[in-house]
C-alpha cells in the first residue's frame, strides 16, 4: 500500500514537472535575472552595487508620483468596483429576473479591444483635468470578471443553510449578516486582490487615452516609469522599479491572506 | 516544514546564482589588447597611391603590365611610357583627340572624333600598320571599350538624339536611367559593327583568359553582372547584385571588381558576388569615364578626371589578410568611411535593432556608427558599452587636434575616449556680403527674428525668391537647442518658463506660415548667380569656387551666454567583438589617415585648411570652433504639444507648462 503510495506521488510530481519548469524558465529565472539587474551599475560593467540602485530610485521624484498613483488607484477605484460588482452580484443573484437577461452585457466590456473603448473614451471626456476616465475605464473593464465571481459566489451558497437559519428564528438581516457575508468573503477577498494586481497593471488604457509617455502627472504610474525607463534604455532603474512594484504587490496579496485567515478564525 | 523551506531557498540561490554567472563580466581591462606593435599600418592609405602621370591632361590611358599609354587634350597622338620614361608617340588614324584605349594582341586601339566623325582606329605595334574605320553615324559617343581577339566591345551612345528613356525597375528607388546607350561588337579586320542582345547595359571590363565581364540592369533583379566568353560567343549566368548601384567604370580580377564610387569619390574594390566588404584602393579620384578605372600586373589605375593625372595604387594587398570590419549603422548615417587598408563591411539598421544589437552585446560588429542627435546616444555613452580608445595608437593626437566642443564629447565621465567623432554639422549662414549691403542686411548683428524680417523683405520683391532661403525647422531646432543647451550646462533641469523662450514661441508662431519659408535657392548650376543668403545645416558646395567669395557666419544666438549647436556623426569599438585587434588596428589607421586629410572640419588646426584665407572657410572655421556639440533628447517628448502649438490649438503658457513637465520628467525620471 505505502508502495503504491509512493508510485503515485512520484507520478503526481512528473504530472506537475512541464509546468515547474515553465513556471521557472519564464518567471523564476527571470526574475531572478531582474534580481541581478537591479544590484549591477550596468549591463556592460556589470560592477555589484548592492542597493545603491534602489535607494536612488525610491529617492526619485517621479518614482513616488508614480507609486503614490498607483495607490491612489488602489484606495479609489478598486472599493467602487467591488461596491459596484458586489451591488451588481446581488442584484442579479437575488433581484430583479428582467436584469439576469443582461449578464452577458456586464461580460462585453472584457472582450472589447482597449483601444476601441479609448477612442469612444476620448470622445466622452474630453479635457479632463482629473484621472476619471481613467479610473472609470478601469472599473468598466474589471467589473465584469469581479461580477462572474461575486455571482457565483452568491449561487453556490446552499439553500438549506437559509431553511435552517428561518426556522431557528433568523430574521433577514440576520439570515445575510450570519450565513451570506461569511460565505462569500473569500471570494470577495480574491476579487479585491485580483483588482490591486489588475490595477498595478493600469498603462495601455492611459497611454491610449493620454496619447504620450507623458501623461498628466495625475495619472502617471509605475508602468510609466518602467516603460519610460525601458525606452531610454536605463534597465538598471526599470529592474529596480519593477522589483519594488513585485515586492508592494507581494505584501499587499500576504496582508489579504492573513486578513483573510484571520477573517475566517 | 523547515525541509521545504531549506529546499526551496537551497534551489532559489541556485537559480540565483545560475542566471547571475551565466554572462561573463566584461572587464575592457582583460581585453586590452597590446597595441604597440601593430602600429605600422601603410597600404591602401594615401601614401601608397603613386602619380604616374602629372601633366594634368590626360583625357585617357591605357596600362599594360609596365606600359603606360596616355592620350591627352588638344592631341593627336598617343604617347607611350616605358617604366616611366617617354618611348614612343604614335599617331593614329584620321587624327583628332583620342579616348577609350585598349589594347589586344599586340594591336593598340582608340577612338578618335574629328570633323569627319567617330572612327575607330588600330594600331599594329609588330609592324606600325594603323587603321581606321568609321563608325556608323548613330555612334557619337564611346563610353566605354575593350578589346579582346579581333573584336573590340563598345558602349555607345547617340549624344545627337540624347534623351532619357522609360524603363521599368525592378525597385522605383533604384538609380538607373537609360540613354539609349547600345553595346556593339566591331570587328577590327572590316570595321563591321553588330548590336549585342544587352538591354541597359551600364559599363563592361575585360578580364583574362577572353573574357568581357557586361554590368547591366533588368527590372527582374536590378543590377547584374554577366560574363561574355568572346570565343564561345556564350554569356553566362547572370548574377544579380544592387549593392552598387550605377558605375561609370570599373575593372575586373577574377571576382574582384575595381570600380568608380563617384559618391565618394574614390576607386574602391570589392567582391562581385559581395558588394558590401570594400576596400578603398585610391580616395580623392573622380574617376568618371568607362575606361578610367583599370587592373594590370596587381595594381589598379586610374584618371582623375578634375586633374587629368593618372594614379596607381595595389589592387591587392594585405587586405586579403585581414578579417573585414563590420560596421553596424544607423540609418541616420549617411557617409562612408575611408578603408585605410581594411576591408570595410556595412550594415544599415533601424533604431531600434541598433539599440539592441548593442545592449544585448552582440560579438557579430566591430564598430558602430551614430550621432549625437539620436537620443540614445547619451544613454550608451554614460553605460561604458564601447571599448576605452585611450591606448590605441593615434587616438590620443586625434582627438587632441579636434574643436573643443568635440573633443568634450568623446571623453566621458571617466575619462575615457569611448568614441571618435568622424564629421560635424553646425548650422551656418552662407552669405554675400555685397548683395546683404545692397538690400540692407548685416547679417553678423542679426538676431533671430531678423532673419525672418529679411526674409519677408527680400521676399516681397519676385526677382529675388531664387536668391535666398530660410529653412524654417532648422531655425526653429536650432534656436530650442540652443536654450536647451545653454539650460543644461547649468543643471539637468530646464526652465521654460523664460522671456527668451517665450519669445522663440513668439517668433515660431508669427512666422511659421509665412510664404517667404517657400523661397528656395535653383536647383541649377548658376545657383549662387545672384545669391544672397541662406540658412543651411551643411552646404556641400563650401570648398567650390562659386562660393569661394562669399562668407560664413553662425546663426545668430537667442541671448547671451548661449552657442551654436551642432550635431556630430561618431564611430564606436564593440568591446565585445571578436575581431577586436583587427578593428583597433583599423582605428587607429583611421586616425593616422585622417591626421594627414585636409578639410574636414572637426580639427581646431588651421593650417590643415588649405583655402583658411578665404572667407568662407574661415568663416565657417569660426563657427565650429565655437559651437556646442550636444547629445539631445528626443523631440517626441514633447512634439505633439509642439505641434498643437504651431497650429495654435494651445497657447503659448499651455505649452511652455506642458514642455517644463515633460523634458524634465524624462531627463529626472
Amino acid at each position: 500500500m505505502k508502495n503504491k503510495l509512493l508510485k503515485w506521488n512520484t507520478k503526481c510530481k512528473l504530472c506537475l514537472l512541464p509546468s515547474l519548469l515553465g513556471t521557472l524558465v519564464f518567471f523564476v529565472i527571470p526574475y531572478l535575472r531582474v534580481l541581478y539587474y537591479s544590484m549591477i551599475d550596468n549591463q556592460f560593467r556589470r560592477n555589484f552595487v548592492g542597493f545603491a540602485n534602489y535607494a536612488k530610485t525610491l529617492q526619485n521624484k517621479y518614482f513616488q508620483l508614480a507609486l503614490l498613483n498607483s495607490l491612489l488607484i488602489i484606495l479609489t477605484a478598486v472599493p467602487v468596483l467591488i461596491a459596484l460588482a458586489l451591488a451588481v452580484s446581488l442584484a442579479l443573484s437575488y433581484g430583479i429576473k428582467k436584469l439576469r437577461a443582461l449578464r452577458t452585457a456586464f461580460i462585453l466590456p472584457m472582450l472589447i479591444p482597449t483601444a476601441s473603448i479609448v477612442l469612444i473614451w476620448k470622445t466622452v471626456f474630453t479635457g479632463e483635468k482629473t484621472p476619471l476616465p481613467i479610473y472609470l475605464l478601469f472599473i468598466w473593464k474589471n467589473i465584469g470578471i469581479c461580477i462572474i465571481l461575486l455571482t457565483a459566489a452568491f449561487t453556490s451558497i446552499d439553500e438549506a443553510l437559509y431553511e435552517a437559519a428561518r426556522l431557528d428564528g433568523a430574521n433577514t438581516f440576520q439570515l445575510h449578516i450570519k450565513i451570506t457575508v461569511p460565505m462569500i468573503m473569500p471570494t470577495v477577498f480574491f476579487s479585491v486582490l485580483l483588482s490591486i494586481v489588475n490595477s498595478f497593471k493600469v498603462f495601455k488604457e492611459s497611454y491610449l487615452f493620454y496619447g504620450s509617455n507623458y501623461p498628466p502627472d495625475h495619472s502617471y504610474t509605475l508602468q510609466y516609469y518602467m516603460n519610460n525607463n525601458f525606452l531610454k534604455l536605463d534597465y538598471q532603474s526599470l529592474a529596480t522599479s519593477a522589483v519594488l512594484t513585485s515586492i508592494i504587490v507581494f505584501i499587499i496579496v500576504i496582508a489579504g491572506i492573513l486578513l483573510q485567515r484571520k477573517w475566517d478564525a | 516544514m523547515k525541509k521545504k523551506i531549506s529546499i526551496i531557498f537551497i534551489f532559489m540561490l541556485v537559480s540565483f546564482l545560475i542566471c547571475g554567472c551565466s554572462a561573463e563580466k566584461k572587464n575592457p581591462d582583460k581585453n586590452n589588447v597590446n597595441m604597440a606593435s601593430n602600429s605600422e599600418i601603410d597600404i591602401g592609405d594615401p601614401n601608397s597611391v603613386r602619380e604616374v602621370y602629372s601633366g594634368g591632361d590626360c583625357v585617357a590611358f591605357l596600362a599594360n603590365g609596365n606600359d603606360l599609354y596616355i592620350s591627352t587634350e588638344n592631341s593627336d597622338e598617343i604617347i607611350k611610357y616605358k617604366d616611366g620614361n617617354e618611348e614612343t608617340r604614335y599617331s593614329l588614324g584620321e587624327g583628332g583627340m583620342h579616348t577609350n584605349l585598349c589594347i589586344s594582341d599586340n594591336f593598340l586601339y582608340s577612338v578618335s572624333y574629328t570633323d569627319k566623325g567617330l572612327f575607330l582606329n588600330s594600331f599594329n605595334t609588330a609592324n606600325n600598320e594603323t587603321k581606321s574605320f568609321e563608325l556608323d553615324h548613330s555612334i557619337t559617343s564611346v563610353l566605354s571599350m575593350c578589346a579582346v581577339g579581333e573584336y573590340v566591345y563598345a558602349i555607345t551612345w547617340d549624344l545627337d538624339n540624347y534623351r532619357k528613356y522609360d524603363v521599368e525597375k525592378f525597385d522605383e528607388n533604384d538609380d538607373y536611367c537609360n540613354y539609349g546607350e547600345l553595346i556593339y561588337k566591331i570587328n577590327t579586320s572590316d570595321g563591321s559593327a553588330e548590336k549585342m542582345d544587352i538591354p541597359n547595359i551600364v559599363c563592361l571590363a575585360e578580364k583574362a583568359n577572353g573574357i568581357v565581364v557586361f554590368y547591366a540592369y533588368d527590372s527582374e533583379g536590378g543590377y547584374y553582372f554577366t560574363e561574355y566568353d568572346c570565343e564561345k560567343n556564350k554569356f553566362s549566368e547572370k548574377k544579380y547584385n544592387n549593392n552598387f548601384k550605377y558605375i561609370f567604370s570599373f575593372a575586373a580580377d577574377g571576382d574582384t571588381i575595381l570600380f568608380s564610387d563617384l559618391n565618394n569619390a574614390k576607386v574602391s574594390s570589392s567582391g562581385i558576388s559581395d558588394g558590401i566588404a570594400r576596400s578603398d584602393i585610391a580616395p580623392n579620384i573622380w574617376a568618371k569615364s568607362g575606361n578610367d578605372v583599370q587592373f594590370s600586373g596587381g595594381y589598379c589605375y586610374a584618371l582623375d578626371s578634375m586633374t587629368g593625372n593618372v594614379f596607381m595604387a595595389p589592387a591587392v594587398s594585405a587586405q586579403k589578410n585581414k578579417a573585414p570590419i563590420r560596421a553596424c549603422i544607423s540609418e541616420l548615417f549617411n557617409g562612408e568611411l575611408p578603408t585605410c587598408g581594411h576591408t570595410l563591411k556595412n550594415e544599415h539598421v533601424s533604431d531600434e535593432e541598433f539599440c539592441l544589437k548593442i545592449l544585448a552585446n552582440d560579438s557579430d560588429y566591430d564598430l558602430c556608427m551614430m550621432q549625437t542627435g539620436q537620443p540614445f546616444s547619451i544613454e550608451l555613452r554614460n553605460k561604458g558599452a564601447f571599448y576605452p580608445l585611450n591606448d590605441v595608437p593615434y587616438v590620443k593626437e586625434y582627438t587632441d587636434a579636434l574643436f573643443p566642443g568635440l573633443k568634450k564629447i568623446a571623453v566621458n565621465e571617466n575619462g575615457d575616449i569611448w568614441m571618435l567623432p568622424v564629421s560635424a554639422e553646425v548650422v551656418s549662414i552662407l552669405y554675400d556680403d555685397e548683395m546683404c549691403s545692397k538690400y540692407g542686411i548685416d547679417i553678423k548683428s542679426m538676431t533671430c527674428e531678423d532673419i525672418y524680417k529679411a526674409g519677408k523683405k527680400l521676399y516681397s520683391d519676385e526677382s529675388l525668391r531664387e536668391s535666398f532661403a530660410i529653412r524654417h525647422l532648422v531655425c526653429a531646432n536650432c534656436m530650442i537647442e540652443q536654450y536647451e543647451s545653454l539650460m543644461l550646462s547649468k543643471g539637468n533641469e530646464i526652465n521654460y518658463d523664460s522671456d527668451t523662450f517665450r519669445d522663440i514661441c513668439r517668433i515660431l508662431t508669427e512666422y511659421s506660415n509665412s510664404d517667404f519659408l517657400q523661397a528656395n535657392l535653383k536647383n541649377t548650376s548658376d545657383r549662387y548667380d545672384s545669391f544672397i543668403f541662406s540658412v543651411e545645416a551643411y552646404n556641400m558646395d563650401i570648398f567650390s569656387d562659386k562660393v569661394s567669395n562669399f562668407n560664413v557666419a553662425g546663426f545668430p544666438l537667442i541671448c547671451e551666454g548661449a552657442k551654436q549647436t551642432g550635431d556630430c556623426q561618431y564611430i564606436c569599438v564593440n568591446a565585445n567583438s571578436d575581431n577586436l585587434e583587427g578593428t583597433l588596428e583599423y582605428i587607429s589607421s583611421y586616425c593616422k589617415y585622417m591626421l594627414e586629410s585636409k578639410n574636414t572640419f572637426i580639427f581646431s588646426d588651421k593650417s590643415r585648411y588649405t583655402d583658411i584665407d578665404k572667407p568662407v572657410i574661415s568663416g565657417l572655421y569660426e563657427v565650429y570652433s565655437n559651437a556646442d556639440f550636444t547629445y539631445r533628447f528626443p523631440r517626441e517628448v514633447f512634439e505633439e504639444d509642439y505641434i498643437r502649438f504651431l497650429n495654435e490649438e494651445i497657447s503659448a503658457d499651455d505649452f511652455i507648462k506642458e514642455i517644463n513637465r515633460k523634458v524634465n520628467m524624462y531627463l529626472n525620471e
